[in-house]
C-alpha cells in the first residue's frame, strides 16, 4: 500500500508539473531574429521577392520582414528620424545611397558580398581615403528600349506616355531626356551632367535633348491639351481593362492609351507585355536622333541592396541574395514573366520569350556602353526637381518654359554642389562602363 | 482477466485516495500523510491555474484599453483625416489662383497634421510589432509624398493640367481607386477610397485598412477565451473544489480523530478561497466587457467617415454622431475600464503567490500534526 501511495504521489506531482509547465506557456520557441527589409517592389514583384525571402529564410536562423513602397525616400527619411531604419534597404538611386553613405548611415558590405559590386551599378565611392562598397545590385533593368505593337510603322511612331508614378511621378519623362542626351552627346557629357559637373542652364546638349524629346512627341502633329493631360495623369503601368478591372493594369500599349503605337520604357515593362506575342522590343537608339557612334549605348537601372544596421543577419541576407544560389532561387521562385535580370553574364536571365532573350543579350553581351540612369545618380533633391521640371516641360514644351526650368534646375544644382566636397569624400563618377 | 483489470486500475486507486480519501477506514497517519501531499498540491495548482487565467483576462482588458482601442481610433482618424484633407485640397485648388493668397485653408493643415500625429502615436504606442511598425513608416513616407504633390499642385494652380496632375499623383498615393475627378464635380463629396487587399494594397488607405484588419483580428482573439484560459479555469475549478472539500473533511478528521476542535492555521489557509468567487466574477465581467468592445471596433473600421468627422468639426458643441471617432474610441476604452469589479482586479497578480502561501501553511500545519501524532503514538507504544 505504501508503494501505491508513493507512485500516486509521483503521478500527481508529475501531473501538476505538466500543468504548471502548460500554464507558463511551455518552452519558448525561437523563430530566429527578424531582419527588416525595405524595398521598391509592390504588387506581383513584391510577391515574388517575398517568396524568395521565404525560401532564403529556411535554415538561416532569421525571419525576413519585407515592406515594399514607391515612396522609399520619404519612408527612409522618416525611419532615420525615428532612429529605426530597416536592416536592409533596396534603393534604385546611387545619389540617395551616396548621401546615406556620406552621412554614415550605411555599413560597408563584407568582402565576399563586395565582389558582387558590378559596374556601373556600384561605382567607386571613396570615404576617408578608402574605397568602400556600400551597395550591390540585386536585380537590374535595361533602359534605352522602345516597345511597340507588332505591325506598326517605326517611321512615324505615335508615342504612348504615362507620367504618373505616385511619389516618383515624372521619371518616365526624365528617362526620355537622359536617353536622348546619352545618344546625342555621348557618355562623357552624360557622366558630367549626371554627376553635377555640367551647367544645366548653359548646356546646349541638354537643351537639345529636351527639344528633341518635344519634337519626337509632336512628330505626328501637336498634341492636344486633353492628350497631354491624359498622359500626365496616366500611370506608366496603364489602366486595367474596364471589362476586367480586377486583372490589373494592361500597359500603355495594351489599350490604356488608344491610338499610340510605341512606348519608351525599361525592360521591367515586360511584366505586362511578356504574355503577349504582339509586342516587340528594340533599342531606343533608332528613334532618338542620336549619333551613330553611340548607337550601342544603353542606360541601365538597378535595385541595390545596402545594409543600414549592425544586425549580422542583414549582411548575411545581402550575401545570400547576391550569391549564385540566391539568384537561381529568385529566378526559380518568380513566375516566368516576373523573372528578374541580373547584372552578370553568368547569372540566370529570363528567357521565357524572344524579347527577354534579346534584352538579356544587350545587357550582358552586345551593349558597348552601359550608363547608370542619370537621374538616379543625382542627389535626391536635384532628382526630384528634375522630375517636376520634366512634368512642367511635358505640359508646356516651349523655349521660354525650358529656359526657366533649366535655370531653376541649375540653381538647385549649385545649391547642393559642394555638399560632399570635403577631401575625405569622393562621390561616384564611374557611372558608365 | 481479473488480475489484469486490477493491474490497470492500480495507479488510479491511490490517486483517488489522495484526492478523495475514504472516510472512516484509513489509519490516522496514512490519512495525514495523504492530506499532506494532496492539499498543498491542489492549492498550488488550483491557485496558479486560476491566477494565470485571471491575469490573462485582466491583461487582455488592459491591452484592449491601452493599446488596441487607441490604435483603432488613431488609424480611423488618420484615414478619415487624409480623405478630408484631399477634399479640402481639391476644393481649394479648384477655386484657382485665389489659393495663392489664401492657402489651402486651416482644415487641410489641421487634418494632414492630425494624420501625421496619429501615425507617430501609432508608431510609439506599442500596439504593433516590427512588421507593422515598418508599415507605419511606409505610410508616414507616403503621407509626406502626398503633401509634396499637393504643394506642387498648389504651386501650379494657374495651370489646370498641372494642377490636376498634382492632385492625381497625391490622390494615387492616398487611394487605389483615385479617379482624379475633383471634388467639385464628383457626386460624392469625399474620395471613396475602397481599400485594395493583397499585393495591390500599396496606398495609404490600403495599408491603414490592412493594419485595421490586423488589429480587429487581434481584438477578436483577445476578447475570446482561448483554449489555454478555458483549460486553466477547468483545472483550477477541479483543484480548488477538491481543495475546499479536502480542507472541510480534514477539519472533521482532526476534530473526530485528534480532538482538535478548530485548526486555526488551516482555517486561515482556507480564507483566500473566499476571495476567489470575487476574482471569478471580476474575470467574467472583464471578459464580457471585452466582447462588448467589438461593435465599437466595427464602427471605427467600417462606419467612421469624413462626412461624420466634418460634421463634428463644424459643430463641436453638438452631441457627436454615433460614428464619430473620438467618442467611439473613448466609449470603447470606457467599456473595458467599466468591466472591472472595483479594485478586485488588483489581486490578479497575487492569486498564484497566495496559492503557494496556502500550500505552505496547509503543508506545514499537517506536517506538524502528523509529527506530533507520531511522537505521541510512539510514546504510547503504538499508533492507531
Amino acid at each position: 500500500m505504501r508503494g501505491g501511495a508513493g507512485r500516486a504521489a509521483r503521478l500527481a506531482l508529475a501531473a501538476c508539473l505538466l500543468a504548471l509547465a502548460a500554464l507558463s506557456g511551455g518552452c519558448g520557441s525561437d523563430r530566429g531574429s527578424p531582419v527588416v527589409v525595405l524595398g521598391p517592389w509592390t504588387g506581383d514583384e513584391g510577391k515574388a521577392f517575398t517568396a524568395v525571402l521565404r525560401e532564403l529564410s529556411r535554415g538561416s536562423g532569421h525571419t525576413y520582414v519585407y515592406q515594399g513602397t514607391r515612396s522609399l525616400r520619404e519612408t527612409l527619411v522618416a525611419q532615420f528620424a525615428a532612429g529605426a531604419p530597416p536592416d536592409v534597404a533596396i534603393l534604385n538611386s546611387i545619389g540617395e545611397l551616396t548621401e546615406y553613405a556620406v552621412q554614415d548611415k550605411l555599413r560597408p558590405l563584407d568582402p565576399y558580398t563586395a565582389e558582387r559590386a558590378y559596374s556601373p551599378w556600384s561605382p567607386t565611392l571613396m570615404l576617408d581615403g578608402r574605397r568602400r562598397t556600400y551597395w550591390v545590385p540585386l536585380k537590374v533593368d535595361l533602359k534605352s528600349l522602345v516597345w511597340s505593337r507588332a505591325g506598326s510603322s517605326s517611321a512615324r511612331p505615335a508615342w504612348c506616355v504615362g507620367m504618373a508614378a505616385q511619389a516618383t511621378s515624372g521619371w518616365p519623362g526624365t528617362d526620355w531626356v537622359e536617353d536622348i542626351l546619352l545618344h546625342q552627346a555621348g557618355p562623357t557629357t552624360y557622366v558630367q551632367w549626371a554627376t553635377g559637373q555640367l551647367n544645366w542652364a548653359k548646356s546646349a546638349e541638354l537643351k537639345r535633348a529636351f527639344t528633341t524629346w518635344a519634337k519626337l512627341l509632336d512628330a505626328r502633329g501637336k498634341r492636344s491639351p486633353k492628350a497631354v493631360e491624359r498622359s500626365l495623369t496616366m500611370s506608366f503601368w496603364g489602366t486595367p481593362d474596364p471589362e476586367h478591372p480586377a486583372a490589373g493594369p494592361r500597359g500603355l500599349l495594351g489599350g490604356s492609351l488608344p491610338g499610340c503605337t510605341h512606348e519608351h520604357q525599361a525592360s521591367f515593362v515586360r511584366y505586362l507585355y511578356a504574355p503577349r506575342d504582339d509586342i516587340r522590343v528594340e533599342p531606343a537608339a533608332r528613334f532618338l536622333h542620336g549619333s551613330a557612334a553611340y548607337k550601342d549605348a544603353f542606360e541601365v537601372s538597378g535595385d541595390m541592396a545596402a545594409v543600414l544596421t549592425d544586425n549580422p543577419g542583414a549582411q548575411e541576407l545581402v550575401q545570400r541574395l547576391t550569391s549564385d544560389e540566391g539568384r537561381q532561387k529568385w529566378s526559380d521562385a518568380a513566375q516566368d514573366h516576373l523573372r528578374p535580370f541580373f547584372p552578370d553574364e553568368t547569372d540566370p536571365q529570363p528567357d521565357d520569350n524572344p524579347a527577354a532573350q534579346e534584352i538579356a543579350t544587350y545587357l550582358t553581351k552586345e551593349a558597348k556602353t552601359l550608363c547608370f540612369d542619370a537621374s538616379d545618380v543625382m542627389p535626391p533633391v536635384l532628382r526630384d526637381a528634375f522630375y517636376r521640371a520634366v512634368l512642367t516641360y511635358f505640359r508646356s514644351p516651349d523655349a521660354p518654359t525650358l529656359d526657366r526650368l533649366l535655370g531653376q534646375l541649375e540653381t538647385v544644382r549649385t545649391q547642393i554642389a559642394g555638399t560632399y566636397t570635403t577631401s575625405a569624400v569622393r562621390t561616384p563618377t564611374e557611372i558608365c562602363r | 482477466m481479473r488480475p489484469h483489470r486490477t493491474a490497470l486500475r492500480s495507479p488510479w486507486v491511490p490517486l483517488r485516495r489522495l484526492l478523495w480519501p475514504p472516510a472512516g477506514r484509513t489509519r490516522n497517519r496514512t490519512y495525514l500523510r495523504d492530506r499532506l501531499i494532496a492539499l498543498p498540491l491542489l492549492a498550488a495548482v488550483g491557485f496558479a491555474a486560476l491566477g494565470w487565467a485571471y491575469a490573462d483576462v485582466r491583461a487582455d482588458s488592459a491591452y484592449i484599453r491601452t493599446r488596441l482601442a487607441p490604435a483603432l481610433g488613431d488609424l480611423a482618424d488618420a484615414k478619415t483625416s487624409l480623405r478630408i484633407a484631399q477634399r479640402e485640397a481639391e476644393v481649394g485648388l479648384d477655386a484657382g489662383t485665389a489659393v495663392e493668397l489664401s492657402g489651402l485653408g486651416p482644415r487641410y493643415a489641421a487634418r494632414t497634421g492630425a494624420a501625421a500625429q496619429d501615425i507617430a502615436r501609432l508608431s510609439r504606442g506599442g500596439a504593433f510589432g516590427e512588421a507593422q511598425r515598418q508599415e507605419l513608416d511606409v505610410i508616414s513616407g507616403l503621407v509626406d509624398g502626398y503633401e509634396e504633390w499637393i504643394t506642387w499642385a498648389r504651386t501650379n494652380v494657374g495651370d489646370p493640367s498641372l494642377r490636376k496632375a498634382g492632385l492625381a499623383y497625391a490622390a494615387s498615393m492616398l487611394c487605389s481607386d483615385a479617379s482624379g475627378e475633383p471634388a467639385t464635380t464628383r457626386t460624392a463629396p469625399y474620395p471613396a477610397c475602397r481599400p485594395e487587399t493583397g499585393a495591390d494594397a500599396t496606398t495609404v488607405v490600403d495599408r491603414i485598412a490592412a493594419l485595421e484588419r490586423d488589429l480587429h483580428r487581434r481584438l477578436t482573439d483577445r476578447a475570446a477565451l482561448g483554449p489555454g484560459v478555458l483549460a486553466a479555469v477547468a483545472l483550477s475549478a477541479g483543484c480548488l473544489t477538491l481543495l475546499a472539500v479536502g480542507l472541510w473533511r480534514t477539519f472533521f478528521f482532526l476534530r473526530r480523530r485528534m480532538r482538535i476542535r478548530a485548526s486555526v492555521p488551516l482555517l486561515a489557509a482556507a480564507l483566500p478561497l473566499l476571495v476567489l468567487p470575487w476574482a471569478v466574477a471580476d474575470g467574467a465581467r472583464a471578459w464580457t466587457a471585452q466582447r462588448d468592445t467589438l461593435p465599437y471596433a466595427d464602427t471605427l473600421t467600417d462606419r467612421a467617415s469624413p462626412k461624420v468627422e466634418a460634421a463634428t468639426d463644424a459643430d463641436p458643441v453638438a452631441d457627436p454622431p454615433p460614428a464619430a471617432i473620438h467618442p467611439v474610441t473613448a466609449a470603447m476604452e470606457r467599456t473595458v475600464a467599466d468591466g472591472a469589479l472595483g479594485p478586485v482586479g488588483t489581486v490578479a497578480g497575487w492569486v498564484a503567490p497566495a496559492g503557494l502561501v496556502v500550500a505552505a501553511v496547509v503543508g506545514g500545519t499537517l506536517h506538524a500534526y502528523r509529527r506530533e501524532y507520531l511522537l505521541v503514538g510512539r510514546g504510547a507504544g503504538g499508533g492507531a
